[in-house]
């Protein structure tokens, strides 16, 4: 229950800024920015990978974030980096989610 | 508990799948063009999802189910594919699929045109006496193939302003094809059209009117995708 009801909150929305965040802490792989959220997160953003690199591709077509390739053991990886807009962006997605989750809890919060 | 950005994995039909069956699934609409990045990165990811899995002991054939199973849904996957890369008729459309642009479009295309050549130049002059002679008609067709240059350069520019790379060959053509269809019309002396050439000529027209205007409207995802492309 306690999941369906956080799902029906349009969490899917918030996957981007969720990329954005992890990637303030530096650059990263897609396997790596899944782990981070997943384990940030005690494993309740525990969303599916496939939906994860769509939503990487979208915010680098938006100049949010930018991707390099390297070689390594063998294998292309591709690296994403945030952007100076990225950042900007992230900052106004921090700010309306706690406009966002304050005006709501102050709604549910006070409920008992 | 099941993570909330996922679906519960109770009813996980694809638990027993490999990443090729997987991959198959949920690129199946998906240009070719479009394929090899993604692969990459998924297969990447796959791999250091296995390998993870082997360090806590299992065998590589469950590493790699539990890799999978990580994946999600491979349907739910091909509907947020379809969103964000270019689906292969989309691709077709704006001819990044080299070759793969139907020919019978292009040929149904001359043919029409010629056909509207036919009907709205070469029938009045020859049925009306406002076009006796062969330098009128050659007038009045230089006047609409310069026109329709003129068209096309107009096609071009609107692609080039809106997509900022290759056109989709749709709007290039939809816009060639109405400004053609409206010279034809216009410059085939329309008072003297005879009376059974009228009412095909605006019904012409309007389909032209409503091809290029459905055009843009059922190309408003498609110019999303190749709005900040490369």
């Amino acid at each position: 229950l306690e999941s369906d009801v956080i799902c029906s909150m349009n969490l899917k929305g918030s996957l981007p800024a969720l990329i954005l965040e992890t990637l303030t802490r530096g650059p990263s792989h897609g396997y790596e920015i899944a782990q981070t959220i997943k384990r940030k997160s005690a494993g309740v953003l525990d969303f599916k990978e496939g939906t994860l690199y769509p939503a990487l591709h979208t915010l680098e077509r938006d100049g949010l974030i930018s991707a390099s390739e390297n070689l390594e053991n063998g294998r292309t990886r591709r690296t994403y980096t945030l952007t100076e807009k990225g950042l900007k962006n992230l900052a106004e997605e921090r700010q309306q989610w706690q406009a966002y989750s304050g005006a709501i809890s102050g709604i549910l919060g006070g409920a008992s | 508990m099941a993570g909330i950005l996922g679906r519960d994995q109770r009813n996980s039909w694809w638990r027993i799948m490999t990443f090729e069956n997987w991959f198959e699934i949920a690129s199946k609409n998906i240009a070719k063009s479009e394929l090899s990045q993604l692969r990459n990165e998924l297969e990447n990811h796959v791999f250091d999802a296995i390998h993870f899995h082997q360090q806590t002991g299992i065998s590589m054939l469950e590493a790699e189910q539990k890799a999978v199973l990580e994946l999600g849904d491979p349907k739910i996957a091909a509907r947020g594919f379809a969103r964000t890369y270019l689906t292969t008729e989309q691709a077709r459309r704006v001819g990044l699929e080299t070759g793969s642009f139907p020919k019978w479009v292009k040929w149904a295309g001359v043919i029409f045109l010629i056909a509207m050549t036919f009907v709205f130049i070469m029938v009045p002059i020859w049925t009306s006496s406002t076009y006796p002679t062969l330098t009128t008609a050659f007038t009045a067709f230089s006047r609409m193939e310069l026109a329709g240059v003129a068209t096309m350069l107009l096609g071009a520019w609107l692609e080039q302003r809106m997509f900022a790379r290759r056109a989709p060959i749709r709007v290039l053509t939809g816009v060639t094809l109405f400004g053609q269809m409206l010279i034809l019309v216009f410059l085939a002396n329309w008072y003297t059209m005879p009376y059974p050439f009228q009412l095909p000529a605006w019904l012409t027209v309007g389909f032209g009117v409503l091809c290029v205007i459905g055009w843009y409207f059922t190309d408003f995802q498609l110019l999303r995708k190749l709005r900040t492309r490369a």
